[in-house]
This record gives structure tokens, C-alpha cells and sequence, in this order.
């Protein structure tokens, strides 16, 4: 046989096959006469419930805070949520949620329009976040943040006589605000358009570092930030394909492009000096984008997106010194990004499928470069530096095949290759490459077991020893830049009974940094995590879960040679497991959720084979939960809900650290996570309202 | 050896087997093969039954309780909607369930099943997902080359559709649909850092778009640090000092999923810096426990404690201060 005639029988066997697939596919038709739908309980009418009650947390700081619960000091909180939608007759409808309204976790939804025809939807949502309630500081929050008149400089934060007697306590975290608007509207049968506005504010302090050289000051930095988004595009479907063009803008703004703050430390010229930080700059970001998909013959799809974004900073620019004039008008900054990616599957065969995807993602950095005067403490000239542009152009490609040998056993294959080049970078490219393969073995009662292993490697070539930063050993073997082998393996185990289910997942990674003795050496992760649920009536449900995790990391590092002389072994263990159940009798509905975690991490470091110990860190949380419902009516539900938390945390980052504890570092005394917090809340629960036909 | 009318040269081994043809003459059989497998893989599919006579009404004869008839109050069951399964001229329960008429004509144990959805489906999972992908292939656009596809996923797996709230559109209850299986990740989000998912702020979905993406991860922005930056806009730059890694991937140092230290980080600093910073002065020193506060030892609170490297370098995302190249300003 001639190539020639291979060519003719592939394109016969090609259409042959297509041709059977589509002619072996007639839908059957059918005789809706007598399709009237009488017994059909369409949704009519309006209904509604309003829940009104109160929690009382007691022992509640701000590290409860931290959980997003609103709930950051001892006292009492509103527990006030309503909900209610209307369907009328042609399909117009409009729903509403309020939920937590009287906490800072608060959210709401009003949504209105015409099903199949139009919707349009405004959300709210608060995201509270607390962090520290015991800081102190002696700094004055303003526009710049000052000391007292009767400050003492010293060398040192115990020196500075006037320290204690000005320490005032402020709070540290943030509150994040979103508004939406969105709508979506069916122009024409396959055309259907949307827009979208968001606003995001996101208020409070953060812990804020500024050095003077070899001093430090911790400030409690005020925040505002808000980040506009407006989004619109069009959607067009067909049958067998479908394309997306959309286009956002969103504009980030920062009430305080910079935060001045007066030297608490012996300034080198002896007077009152001021340094300042900047804060996150004013950027734009625009992005259009264009999807599209097309379903093929032979079961078989595929698709595309292109997209183009460009960031810009065009705000002023700051002061090189406090109280100095900018260096230059402006930065512009401008960023492009490109992303282009396109996907094809294919399962012609019941048996066989394959999959792949492709993809190249370019950052090209084209801000204004310059050389810019440097100070030390805001005072003294150095260096001229000029700013670096990294750039990266990244290919992706990816790809599977799956085999189902028999209805019980699935077989694959799949293997990635992701590369990596680099502007202005230490090493110009990186070279990802890994395949795995996969069984699944379905024996039958319920069970699927999955396993899955492979191998990685990482290649960094392109070293630019005049990219090395002054100082640094080019041998390092930089976390993200540097040779890696890695081998990895996973099991996935699920058992689905009547009432019982059992899901479980194990995996294990090996990472080997090469190359080099500096740097990351070697990594090692091992986790397994399960769960056992217990369903045997709708009424009645339980389960039971756990999991472990270990993570270690090798690390070298040196002073002044090219030889490692110091090496750190860190450890970090994680495990949790929890119970609970809930349990639905006659008007009574019972609930009860217990779960702990505890996570514990090891340091050492020293000389080889001189490893001396950190204290261990570690952190325990308990949570109890429980509630009892009652539904006195179809209309009327009372519920009781007790909730108590602990957590603990040792961290030697934290520990012991005061104002005037550390010899160079004036700080805000933040401490590591403790509450033991009781939750006591009733409420009731309304229902109103009647669906016509409804349940 | 010449091939084709432009008498070009072949570049094909002279010594191999296939010059004679031998090996095209016994694919021949492979691909005669191939072809009748879809055909008769294509006709196994094509039985597939006929309509009922009363089309809903026929179900809802037996099917009356409401884990059924909660579809009525989903957006497959309103009537208005001309593209919803029960829109005028619509196949009603039939568009999802296939058709039904051996179904509910049969009897006893020789009944056949229509489609059924859900992990508990004997319906195989191609079959399940077909059904959906007929109308929702446009909300699917990249399904095909996806994970969840790859690993036989159904739709019904995720989603409850006859139940009024769908427990995986709504972020109070989705990250507990998502980690029935991503068992890992629903142990992350218990962490001492984590993102607000078992808090009911956000889902699994915030940042995954689980029908497909062409990013990597099936992310709903194209690169992570655009996904990270949808929300955390303060970092998005452009900076006049740009950190390396911050420009190029988030997850470089931090766990989106959960982590044991502060602020997500994958290890603590000053060890976490330490990684990469080597520089002849502070960033290569041993860091040991003697010098943390109060152990007797040199103390080297400012490079350790605290804020660790962010006591000074605080602007480690980026800082567009004309002194920052150092990432103190």
C-alpha cells in the first residue's frame, strides 16, 4: 500500500466514521398533543421569612475577629436576616436575602427581572476582619504619624525614656465592603448581553515596618483603598458553538499615596528626622477578552480564549526624601499582558478520550526605566539604581489519554510541559516537565479507588551572572528558579453504601533542588485526609472526618563563602478530625458539630550537624457547635444555638514581643491568636406568604 | 525514491520496513476496525426509546413528592422561560431524563431506567453529562479539556438540580459539596490562615471556574497573580521596584488554600526569604534561636521577630517610592 492510498483510507475511514456517528443519531420525535402539564405546581405567588434574634458572644477579641465573624469584642449582636421572591404570572420575579444584619458581616441581595428574558441583581457584602486588639504605639495617627513633643530619642526602644507613658492601644484590621450591580438581558434568541459594576472598600490598619538602616518601627498604618469595576460583553450560542467578548476597567485608588512618620530612634544628624513609606499606588487596568467554543464530530470539542490586558500607573510620583521634591513627574508605569490559549477533547470512542490544552501568557513590563537616587534613612545619598522590567513569556502545554480497558478498570496517561522565559531575571528560562499516569478501578459495590503517580523535573538554563545582585552566590538554588526533581503519588478511595459513605485521599511529593549546596535543598510533603458519612434516613445524618499533613523543607545558606555553613530544618504538622450529626424529630431538629485542629511547626537551625531548636509553634483550635430547632407552626421555628471556640498559639515570632523587648525594633506588641470565646444565641424565624399551587 | 507530482524527494529511511508498504497494509485492518466501533458504538446510543404520552404529567403521576417537584421552584421549571426545560415546547422532564415511555408503561423489575443524575446514578457519567451539555455547552465552554471531564465527573455529581437552593451555587454550603472530594482542600481551609470559605464569604468558585478554564488550575482569570489581584488590587502594580516573584505568580510564597503561618505564607520568614536572599550581610545569616528576644544569645530581633524581613522591607509586593529598590520604602 502506497502512502498515497494510507491518506485515501485514513479520509474514508474519518468520514465513514462521522457519517455513522451522525446517521446513527436521529432524536426521536415527539407527540406533544397531549403534553398539558396540568399536574405541573409552577411557582406563583410570593413567600417570605424573617429571622429575629440575639447572639451574645462572651470572651469574644479580636482574634475571634479573625474568623469573618463580625464578632471582635464582648457583648451582644443583633441576629436580624429576611428573605422573600415573588413570581408572577408572565415569569416576572424579584428576590431578596438580608442576612447578619446587624453584624459587619452583614450581606444582601435584591434580584428582579423575567425569567429567560432578563435579570437584573444588586449584592451586598461586608467581609469584617479583625486582627490585633492589644497593640500599642506611641505614635499619633494623622497625615503623618508623629510622637509626643516630649519624645526622647535613643539607640534602642528600652532607651527611649518617653516610651511608656506615651503607648496608647490601636486596633489592627480591615474591613472590606462590596457593592455589585449586574444584569444579564436575552437580546435575540442566541444574543444575550451583560454588564457588570463592582465597587470594593476595603478600610482600616494594617502593621506597616519602616526602617532607619539597622532600626525598625512597626506603625499601625491607616488604610482606604476602593477598586472600581465596570464589566460588559455580549454572549452569542448556537447549537454546536458559542463566543464570548468582553471588556472590563478597573480603577484602584488609595486615599494616602504615602505615610510620613516621625523617627522615634537618635537620628545621624541629631535633629528630628522624618522618614516616609509609600502606599500602594493608583493603577488602571483595562482587559478585553474573547472566548469561543465548538462542539465537533466524533464527540469530540474544542475551544479558545484571547485576551489582552494593560496595567498603567500614571499617578504622581512621590518624593525620593519627606519633605523633598519627586524626582520626575510621573513613573508610567504600563504593564501588557497577553493570554492566548486554545483546548481540544475528543472521546470518539466510548472506551478512549483525550484531552489537551495549550496556552502562552507574555508580561511585558514597558514602564519608563531610570536611574534613581537612593537614601539611607531618608537622609543620606547612596546609590543611583536603576529599575529592572521583568518580563516573562510562558507556554503551557498540557494533555491526557484515558483508556477504559473494561467497565471496571480506566487507564491514562498524561503529561504537561511549562516553560518559562524571563526578562531582566537572574535565569532567563525554566523548563517544567511532568507525566503521571492514573488507574481507577470501579470493582462494583460502591467502591472507586484512583491512583495516580509521576515525575517532575524543573531545568534552569540562562543564568545572567550580571542579573546576580551584588553579594549573592549565583549557585543558589533560588525556590522558583532553580533545578527540581520532584516524584508524587495519590490515592483517592471512595465507598458509597445505602447509608454509609466513605471518601478518603492520600498523596505524597519528594521535591530535590539540585545544582547547588545553597538555597532550598529538598521539600517533602505527606497527607491524607477522610471522611465517613452516616445517612440512614432523611432525617437522620452523621459524620466523622480527619487528616494529616506534614510538610519539611531542607535549607543551606552562608556568610561569607561559597560553602554552605548553615543548614534549617523546618517541619510543619497539621491534623484535625471532627464529628457531628443532626438529627430531624417530629418539630424538633437537633444539631452538633465538633472539630479540631492543631498545627505544629519545628525550626532548626545552625551549623551542620549542630541544629539548634526553635520553641515549637503551634496552634490548637476546638470548635463545639450546637443548635436545636423547633417548629412550633409551618410558620413559626424557634432556635437555640450554643457555640464555644478555643484557640491557643505559641509562635516565637510573636512571643514576648513588647514595645521595648527587642534591641532594634520599636514594635506594636502583637501577640499570637488566643480566645476562648461562648456564643449564645435565640432567635425566631417567620415565615409568610402563600404559592399559589405551591408545596 | 520519488513521491507525488512534484517529484520531491520522500524523506523516509530507505531500509525500513514500510517501503514495501508492509506497515500501512496492516494498519488498514486497525482502521476498517476503528470505523465500525463508532458505528456501532454510535447505534448502542441511538436506542434510545420513545417519548411519553402525557409528557410531565405522566411523571408526576407517580413522581408527586417534593424532592421531585422542587424543580418547579428552580430555573429548569418555569414555563416562561422558552429555553427551560418545561418552556412552550419543551420536553418538560424528558429533556433531561431522556425519553420515558418504557419507563412508565413498564412494570416490575423489567421497568427500565430513564437517565438519572447524581453519584448514585446508574446512568454512566458520558451519558449524564451529554444530557446537560445539549442546552448548557455554552456555560461550558472549556468542559471538555477539564479535570473534572478527564476524571469522569458528572454534572449531577456537584449539582442537586431538583432542590429550590442548589447547595453548590451557594457559598455557605458549596466548599462542603467541593471538598466531599477535594478532601485536602476542605482540610485547608481549616488552617490557622485561610480565605473566608467555610465562613460562607467565598467559594471554592471565587477563584476556580469548575466547568474549565484555559488557565492552569481551571482559575477564572488567566494567570494566578491576575486572579489574586481581582481582590487584592493594592498589589497589582505596575511598580517602579518590582519583586521578581510577586510579578510572576503569587503562589510563589504564599498558600492560597490555607497554610499554618500568618498572612497564607507557605514557611516563616525570615526562612521563607531565605530561599531565595543570600546576599553577603543580614539575608545570609543563620538565624538561630539564640537570637530571639530574651534567650541570652546576640540578638537579632529585628531580622527574626515581629515582622521578621517585613520590619524593613515592608513594601515586599512592590513600591513605587524613588528610594524603594530595596523595598523599604
Amino acid at each position: 500500500m502506497s502512502p498515497r492510498h494510507l491518506v485515501r483510507l485514513i479520509i474514508a475511514t474519518v468520514l465513514a466514521a462521522s457519517a455513522a456517528a451522525l446517521a446513527a443519531d436521529p432524536p426521536p420525535v415527539a407527540d406533544m398533543a397531549n403534553w398539558k402539564c396540568e399536574l405541573c405546581p409552577f411557582d406563583k405567588g410570593y413567600d417570605g421569612a424573617v429571622t429575629v434574634g440575639v447572639d451574645y458572644a462572651s470572651g469574644a477579641n479580636a482574634s475571634y475577629g479573625r474568623y469573618y465573624n463580625g464578632m471582635d469584642h464582648q457583648g451582644g449582636y443583633a441576629d436580624l436576616s429576611a428573605a422573600g421572591d415573588y413570581v408572577g404570572a408572565e415569569g416576572r420575579h424579584i428576590d431578596y436575602a438580608l442576612e447578619d444584619v446587624g453584624l459587619s458581616t452583614r450581606r444582601g441581595l435584591i434580584r428582579a427581572g423575567t425569567y429567560g428574558l432578563y435579570d437584573i441583581t444588586l449584592r451586598y457584602d461586608g467581609i469584617p476582619v479583625s486582627r490585633q486588639d492589644a497593640t500599642v504605639t506611641p505614635f499619633y495617627t494623622g497625615a503623618i504619624q508623629t510622637l509626643s513633643a516630649g519624645w526622647v530619642p535613643a539607640g534602642t526602644p528600652a532607651g527611649m525614656a518617653a516610651l511608656q507613658s506615651n503607648l496608647h492601644g490601636v486596633q489592627i484590621g480591615t474591613e472590606r465592603r462590596t457593592y455589585s450591580i449586574d444584569g444579564r438581558i436575552r437580546a435575540l434568541d442566541r444574543l444575550s448581553f451583560f454588564a457588570r459594576f463592582e465597587r470594593q472598600e476595603k478600610t482600616g490598619s494594617q502593621i506597616l515596618g519602616a526602617g532607619f538602616l539597622t532600626q525598625a518601627v512597626q506603625l499601625a498604618a491607616p488604610l482606604s483603598y476602593t477598586t472600581d469595576t465596570v464589566e460588559a460583553g455580549v454572549d452569542w450560542s448556537a447549537d454546536r458553538r458559542s463566543l464570548r467578548l468582553s471588556m472590563s476597567d478597573s480603577k484602584f485608588r488609595s486615599v494616602d499615596s504615602l505615610l510620613a512618620f516621625q523617627d522615634p530612634y537618635l537620628t545621624l544628624s541629631g535633629n528630628t528626622q522624618f522618614g516616609a513609606v509609600s502606599r500602594p499606588p493608583e493603577t488602571d487596568a483595562r482587559q478585553w477578552s474573547l472566548t469561543g467554543t465548538t462542539l465537533l464530530p466524533l464527540h469530540s470539542s474544542a475551544s479558545m480564549a484571547i485576551s489582552q490586558s494593560e496595567l498603567k500607573d500614571d499617578s504622581a510620583l512621590l518624593p525620593s526624601i519627606y519633605g523633598g521634591t519627586p524626582p520626575a513627574l510621573a513613573f508610567d508605569g504600563k504593564v501588557m499582558l497577553t493570554h492566548l490559549a486554545a483546548t481540544f477533547s475528543s472521546h470518539p470512542l466510548a472506551n478512549w478520550s483525550a484531552r489537551g490544552r495549550a496556552s502562552y501568557d507574555q508580561r511585558r513590563d514597558d514602564s519608563s526605566t531610570a536611574a534613581w537616587q537612593q537614601y539611607l534613612t531618608d537622609q543620606v545619598p547612596s546609590a543611583m539604581v536603576e529599575n529592572s522590567h521583568y518580563g516573562f513569556e510562558r507556554t503551557v502545554v498540557d494533555g491526557s489519554l484515558d483508556w477504559r480497558v473494561f467497565r471496571q478498570l480506566s487507564l491514562g496517561i498524561a503529561g504537561d510541559r511549562r516553560e518559562v522565559k524571563r526578562t531582566d531575571s537572574v535565569v532567563a528560562k525554566t523548563a517544567d516537565g511532568r507525566t503521571y499516569g492514573r488507574a481507577r478501578w470501579l470493582p462494583g459495590y460502591g467502591l472507586e479507588l484512583t491512583v495516580k503517580g509521576g515525575a517532575a523535573h524543573r531545568e534552569a538554563s540562562g543564568i545572567d551572572l550580571s542579573r546576580v545582585l551584588l553579594g549573592q552566590d549565583p549557585l543558589l538554588s533560588i525556590y522558583n528558579l532553580s533545578n527540581r526533581d520532584r516524584d508524587f503519588g495519590e490515592v483517592d478511595a471512595t465507598l458509597a453504601g445505602k447509608t454509609l459513605a466513605f471518601s478518603a485521599q492520600m498523596s505524597a511529593a519528594n521535591d530535590r533542588y539540585g545544582r547547588s549546596m545553597l538555597g532550598l535543598l529538598s521539600g517533602r510533603e505527606r497527607r491524607a485526609a477522610g471522611t465517613l458519612t452516616w445517612t440512614p434516613s432523611e432525617t437522620l445524618s452523621g459524620y466523622l472526618d480527619g487528616g494529616y499533613q506534614t510538610r519539611t523543607s531542607t535549607q543551606a545558606g552562608r556568610y561569607d563563602t561559597h560553602a554552605p555553613t548553615w543548614a534549617a530544618d523546618l517541619r510543619d504538622r497539621y491534623t484535625h478530625w471532627g464529628l457531628g450529626g443532626r438529627w430531624i424529630v417530629r418539630q424538633w431538629d437537633y444539631a452538633l458539630d465538633y472539630t479540631h485542629a492543631q498545627a505544629n511547626g519545628d525550626t532548626a537551625v545552625g551549623p551542620f550537624g549542630g541544629l539548634a531548636a526553635f520553641p515549637a509553634e503551634t496552634t490548637q483550635f476546638d470548635s463545639y457547635r450546637f443548635s436545636i430547632g423547633f417548629a412550633k407552626s409551618e410558620a413559626l421555628t424557634l432556635k437555640l444555638r450554643w457555640a464555644y471556640q478555643n484557640y491557643s498559639a505559641a509562635d516565637w515570632a510573636y512571643d514576648g514581643v513588647a514595645p521595648a523587648s527587642l534591641t532594634n525594633l520599636l514594635a506594636l506588641g502583637a501577640v499570637a491568636p488566643q480566645h476562648k470565646v461562648n456564643v449564645f444565641a435565640a432567635s425566631f424565624t417567620y415565615r409568610y406568604g402563600k404559592r399559589a399551587g405551591g408545596e | 525514491m520519488r513521491y507525488g507530482s512534484n517529484a520531491r524527494t520522500y524523506p523516509m529511511n530507505a531500509r525500513s520496513p514500510c517501503i514495501q508498504g508492509s506497515c500501512y497494509r496492516a494498519l488498514a485492518p486497525i482502521l476498517v476496525a476503528f470505523a465500525l466501533w463508532v458505528y456501532a458504538s454510535a447505534a448502542v446510543s441511538a436506542s434510545v426509546g420513545t417519548y411519553t404520552e402525557k409528557g410531565a404529567d405522566t411523571c408526576l403521576d407517580c413522581h408527586e413528592d417534593s424532592a421531585v417537584t422542587g424543580i418547579f421552584r428552580t430555573a429548569h421549571g418555569r414555563p416562561t422561560d422558552a429555553h427551560a426545560p418545561f418552556g412552550h415546547g419543551q420536553l418538560q422532564c424528558e429533556a433531561c431524563h431522556g425519553p420515558g415511555d418504557a419507563h412508565a408503561n413498564g412494570t416490575g423489575k423489567s421497568r427500565p431506567s430513564v437517565i438519572r443524575f447524581g453519584k448514585k446514578s446508574q446512568t454512566s457519567k458520558e451519558v449524564q453529562n451529554e444530557q446537560c451539555l445539549t442546552c448548557h455547552a455554552k456555560n461550558a465552554a472549556h468542559w471538555g479539556a477539564n479535570a473534572h471531564a478527564g476524571n469522569q465527573v458528572a454534572c449531577g455529581d456537584c449539582h442537586t438540580l431538583h432542590q429550590p437552593k442548589d447547595p453548590v451555587r451557594d457559598f455557605r454550603t458549596q466548599t462542603l459539596v467541593c471538598t466531599s472530594c477535594h478532601q485536602a482542600r476542605g482540610a485547608d481551609a481549616l488552617k490557622p490562615s485561610h480565605h473566608p470559605l467555610l465562613e460562607g464569604k467565598m467559594g471554592c468558585s471565587s477563584c476556580h471556574a469548575p466547568h474549565g478554564s484555559t488557565a492552569p488550575s481551571a482559575l477564572k482569570a488567566n494567570t494566578v497573580t491576575e486572579l489574586c489581584t481581582t481582590c487584592h488590587a493594592e498589589n497589582r502594580g505596575p511598580f517602579l521596584w518590582e519583586h521578581e516573584p510577586v510579578a510572576e505568580d503569587c503562589s510563589n510564597c504564599h498558600d492560597a488554600h490555607g497554610a499554618t503561618q500568618p498572612s497564607l505564607l507557605k514557611s516563616r520568614p525570615p526562612f521563607l526569604c531565605q530561599q531565595c536572599h543570600d546576599v553577603q550581610g543580614h539575608p545570609s545569616v543563620s538565624y538561630g534561636p539564640d537570637g530571639l528576644s530574651g534567650s541570652g544569645g546576640v540578638q537579632r530581633g529585628v531580622f527574626l521577630q515581629a515582622g521578621s524581613c517585613l520590619n524593613c522591607h515592608s513594601k515586599v509586593h512592590g513600591s513605587n517610592h524613588p528610594s524603594g529598590s530595596k523595598l523599604m520604602r
